[in-house]
């Protein structure tokens, strides 16, 4: 018994030592703020910085090669409390989101399609099975794209949780039909389609397309919107989200995100007291 | 009987409905529609526009390069519209509409009479570049490309693809049977073309009229070969390595070993060319299937809409897929309005279809004896549903000709070819992004 | 209209034909066994096939993916974990057996085709684990007359196995049992395992039908003779020769039939044509599944003549699975064109 006592005890202090020495001797100096950075982060290394992961991230901050505003996802909160960190002050931050452009929810198929149920995968067989060739096929690569969950398929058509949406641009990139944009939370008036076709065409395949009927570019008072190459183009530059144009268009195909924004309490948008620098 | 060494598959040859059914001349319909993109390589460049008159025969689209191809009207009339539609690869290119005036005149110089053994290779070459001849097969491989062999890799071999080994297509059957001498004329010319020393058509054992109507036909050195029945005999590196034992390395060319393979659609298309300046303006094919009441073999104009050859067979209200080409490397389409192109070898309507059942790989290793290449389909398909894009070149997935044999025993029902498809259409899209991002300052 | 890949036709066979022939080629053993231990032995395969089922069926629910049992892959699981359990086995047992072969060794892997190790053989490994005493006994049961009486009975015969009787008095193997009770089956042993004849039917209907290749379990049962005979044992004078030496001068015939009562004996035809053939857990290719075959050989061979047991097919099977990822890439086709000369 109490050999093995003293054995095990001995080897236990010997180990011990080692590490110790080792830590001493190996020890690499970095910057405590690369850490506290890093924790500070979501932590989610999605890599909408354009950085390798939420530690490249954080590295290139204390290094100064990127901004504290830099993490998307993570948006105001974050960008202050790595202000805070770093001891500097942060600029303000306009949100994003991803916007869908098509409402084509009640489509019909051109065909059966069998094989693998990807967005992508199907594309490639004559533009996919929708009667609109440049609508959502809905299989739902957009909402396996989205690390944050702000996508889900409700009756085989993509809604975006604005809540949860960090615009980390993961989305854009899944969808083949380049259907989602990354806009300013604070523009509001938004045309759900993407279509080319001619008005007739797009009536008959789909009930809330753009026909290029043109009224909306009549309606404008801003000159911010314009039917071209029969679809209605909008010029954020120009846009002033009066509505009027909504109103106006006989199909339904613009929309207005002021109530919905407001019922989740998202509209208006709330800047967050930035505390005093270091 | 000789074929090649590394795995393969026996569909039912499905070719009874068929193979005794001499060629008919299919009407020209009263609009044809004339994509600028039916071959391997660069779309052709549109040189009409709408309200010009065409002649049969005339040119309509230019070759862009070297990789590209002439396109002429098979019809004479007027040019209605140029749109972009779809071909039966999927993809949109401009397309040339055009409303047959029945008159069937032809343009100047077409057709004409040319002694082929009196013109020299390059006039021979000139001869089929001009024509717009690209592989009938279903590739569409430009044949003049492939009538001129580099410098540093001559050829000494020129074989002739006579095995068709799809299931349902008899239209390469019927050729030999009846154009044999046509057939036969075609090779001589690629051989004076490219300088070959030795010249063999290869033909499976389920066409035995074929195998003796090209032995009445060919004299002297051309030697007609009697292979075993097994899919993909076809496939050019297959058809060499059964013929010859020659393995061509993955990424190269039959050049690389000093042989060229035509099919032999492609050495009549190539005799019409030489010998008679016919462009390549018509097809043969054959439109069968269980879901079709006439099936036969038949001559179709480029540009007929698919949907009026297929009524024309009777076709079985029933029907679940229409395919251009054969039921294993078919392409399946969605409208009937889609043309009729120079690749398309079949037309195929079926209503009996495998179930879709796309279950998880039991690792059973069928797809491995099947691959006629040594490929692994079932890790190309992890690799690929996982993302895994570094394993993509040890896995040799842009090596796979997609010749289905994987998919066709695979128990689990998974689309093994589409995986690969889409993997080469994404590692695509990504050169083309990277380019655009070099040149972007 | 449908529009999908190709190719357009399939010759494949479906899973569930595969999974549900497996069921077929085991029902000689099934009757077989009905007939050596009575019917309790079928319901121990009921309650075991059917635990399986409702494994597979309950996680697959809690993981909110497809439900395949219909796809027979449980059933099989669950009938190979009873043929390797003792016929006077509680049935409490085989049903927490089957519980974690499906839910521990197929679905927390992924299900179907993602699992490393064969899941009635980790089944029957956990519970040889956990109920060694039920599982490991010096005399076994088997009825006197066939077709008659109940396994659990005083009027069953208890002996030891022929396994056990090679390990500790090898050579009065012949003196308990002759060659042809080994292969028909009239031996105690596990269920499934006892009849090599009822056993081969089946295997030979799947070969028949391609499901399993030859050349593994011909590899497996090839190498266990050999070497059974081969190794150096300890002979009666108390030196350690080869069997074959100790005895063919002598006797040549006799290592021969020593060498086919090895093969005849324990799990090693069911663990060679149905165990070690599962195509999710051998390699892919014809060449890897003869090194797989050979190699489980050389341990049954080390397990059976120096190991702790006297059986070492269930460990044999489960060790080289551990081993078939390298198997597969060592044994992997060469590409077309790859080697060839310019």
């Amino acid at each position: 018994m109490l050999p093995a006592i003293i054995i095990l005890g001995s080897l236990g202090l010997l180990f011990g030592a080692g590490l110790y020495i080792a830590s001493r001797v190996f020890h690499v100096n970095i910057d405590p703020r690369i850490e506290r950075v890093e924790s500070a982060l979501p932590g989610a290394n999605c890599g909408a910085c354009g950085l390798a992961g939420c530690g490249g991230f954080a590295r290139a901050i204390v290094h100064g090669s990127a901004d504290v505003t830099g993490c998307i996802p993570g948006g105001e909160s974050i960008a202050h409390l790595i202000a805070d960190i770093m001891g500097v002050k942060a600029k303000e931050i306009d949100k994003h989101v991803a916007v869908l452009h098509c409402g084509g929810r009640d489509v019909a198929n051109r065909f059966e399609y069998v094989g693998i149920r990807t967005c992508n995968a199907a594309t490639l067989f004559q533009g996919g099975p929708k009667a609109c060739l440049y609508g959502c096929i809905g299989f739902g690569d957009c909402a396996i794209a989205c690390p944050f969950g702000a996508i889900t398929m409700v009756d085989d058509f993509p809604v975006v949780d604005e809540t949860k949406c960090t615009s980390c641009g993961k989305c854009v990139d899944a969808c083949p039909k380049d259907l989602y944009d990354l806009r300013s939370f604070k523009k509001l008036v938004h045309v759900a389609c993407r279509s080319h076709d001619t008005g007739k065409v797009t009536r008959s395949v789909c009930k809330v397309g753009c026909i290029a009927c043109k009224k909306c570019e009549i309606v404008c008072q801003f000159d911010a919107i314009h039917v071209e190459d029969n679809l209605a183009v909008m010029d954020y530059e120009k846009c002033t989200s009066c509505g009027k144009c909504v109103a106006e268009c006989p199909t339904n195909t613009i929309l207005n995100f002021r109530e919905e924004r407001k019922a989740k309490g998202l509209w208006p948008v709330k800047t967050v007291a930035h505390s005093s620098p270091l | 009987m000789k074929t090649f060494k590394k795995g393969g598959v026996h569909p039912p040859d499905m070719k009874e409905r068929t193979r005794d059914i001499p060629i008919a001349d299919f009407p020209a319909p009263e609009s044809v529609s004339i994509p600028m993109a039916q071959h391997f390589g660069s779309p052709a460049i549109c040189i009409v526009g709408a309200g010009d008159k065409v002649l049969k025969g005339q040119l309509i689209g230019k070759a862009d390069g070297r990789m590209s191809a002439n396109v002429h009207s098979s019809v004479s009339g007027k040019v209605l519209r140029i749109e972009e539609k779809f071909t039966p690869q999927g993809k949109p290119c401009k397309t040339v509409v055009i409303e047959n005036d029945r008159e069937n005149r032809w343009a100047e110089g077409v057709p004409c009479t040319r002694d082929w053994q009196k013109m020299s290779p390059e006039e021979i070459v000139a001869a089929v570049t001009d024509a717009g001849v690209v592989g009938m097969g279903g590739a569409a491989f430009p044949a003049g490309v492939k009538l001129t062999p580099p410098h540093d890799k001559p050829v000494d071999t020129a074989i002739l693809n006579g095995v068709e080994c799809e299931p349902y297509l008899t239209i390469d059957h019927r050729l030999m049977v009846e154009r044999a001498g046509e057939v036969i004329g075609g090779l001589s010319i690629i051989v004076k073309a490219v300088g070959a020393k030795r010249a063999v058509v290869g033909i499976e054992s389920n066409k035995p009229e074929a195998y003796e109507s090209m032995c009445k036909a060919a004299g002297g050195k051309i030697e007609i070969e009697m292979l075993d029945v097994k899919y993909p005999q076809g496939a050019e590196k297959q058809l060499i390595n059964a013929l010859t034992g020659r393995e061509v390395p993955p990424g190269k060319l039959p050049f690389d070993v000093g042989v060229v393979v035509h099919n032999v659609g492609t050495a009549w298309a190539i005799f019409n060319a030489v010998t008679k300046c016919m462009p390549l303006i018509e097809r043969p094919l054959t439109v069968s299937g269980d879901a079709i009441e006439r099936p036969a073999n038949l001559i179709v104009p480029i540009g007929t809409p698919v949907g009026s050859v297929i009524e024309h067979c009777g076709l079985d209200p029933k029907v679940k897929k229409i395919l251009s080409g054969g039921p294993m490397m078919g392409v399946a389409i969605a409208d009937s309005a889609i043309p009729v192109v120079k690749g398309t070898s079949g037309i195929l309507a079926l209503k009996k279809i495998p179930r879709d059942i796309s279950g998880p790989c039991i690792r059973c290793g069928r797809c491995i004896q099947v691959c006629p290449l040594g490929g692994i389909a079932s890790e190309m398909a992890r690799a690929i549903e996982a993302g895994a894009l570094v394993d993509y070149e040890h896995l040799h997935v842009f090596d796979c000709m997609e010749c289905g044999a994987c998919s066709f025993v695979c128990p689990a029902g998974r689309n093994l070819v589409q995986y690969v498809r889409q993997a080469k259409e994404e590692a695509a899209y990504r050169r083309e992004l990277h380019r655009k991002q070099q040149k972007k300052p | 209209m449908i529009v999908g890949p190709g190719p357009h036709i399939s010759g494949a066979e479906p899973i569930p034909k595969i999974m549900w022939s497996v069921v077929i080629a085991l029902v000689p053993a099934l009757v077989f066994s009905i007939a050596n231990f009575g019917w309790y032995a079928l319901v121990v395969t009921l309650v075991a096939a059917i635990s399986s089922v409702a494994t597979e069926w309950a996680v697959q629910k809690f993981r909110n993916v497809p439900v395949t049992i219909g796809d027979g892959s449980a059933a099989i699981t669950g009938v190979l974990l009873a043929f390797t359990l003792p016929p006077n086995i509680p049935l409490y047992i085989p049903v927490i057996g089957s519980v974690f072969a499906i839910g521990i060794a197929k679905q927390a892997f992924g299900g179907l085709g993602m699992n490393i190790w064969n899941p009635a053989l980790a089944g029957r490994a956990f519970l040889s684990a956990a109920y060694s005493g039920s599982i490991f006994m010096p005399k076994w049961p088997m009825l006197a007359k066939i077709f008659s009486g109940d396994i659990r009975s005083i009027d069953a015969i208890t002996a030891a196995t022929p396994c056990a009787v090679l390990k500790y008095a090898p050579l009065t193997i012949f003196d308990h049992y002759r060659l042809w009770d080994l292969f028909v089956g009239r031996i105690p042993g596990c269920i499934g395992e006892t009849s090599a004849a009822a056993l081969l039917i089946g295997a030979v209907f799947l070969m028949i039908r391609k499901i399993i290749n030859w050349r593994l379990p011909f590899a497996y049962v090839l190498t266990v003779m050999i070497l059974v005979v081969a190794f150096p044992v300890r002979a009666a004078d108390g030196t350690l020769m080869a069997f074959w030496q100790q005895s063919f001068w002598a006797d040549p015939l006799f290592v021969f039939e020593r060498s086919l009562a090895h093969a005849l004996s324990g799990g090693l035809v069911i663990g060679a044509f149905f165990m070690a053939t599962d195509m999710v857990t051998s390699p892919l290719t014809k060449k890897g599944q003869v090194v797989f075959g050979i190699g489980c050989g050389i341990l049954v061979a080390i397990i059976r003549l120096y190991g702790g047991y006297p059986e070492g097919v269930c460990y044999s099977i489960l060790i080289m699975n551990t081993l078939v990822w390298a198997i597969d890439r060592l044994t992997m086709p060469g590409f077309f064109g790859e080697h060839a000369h310019a």
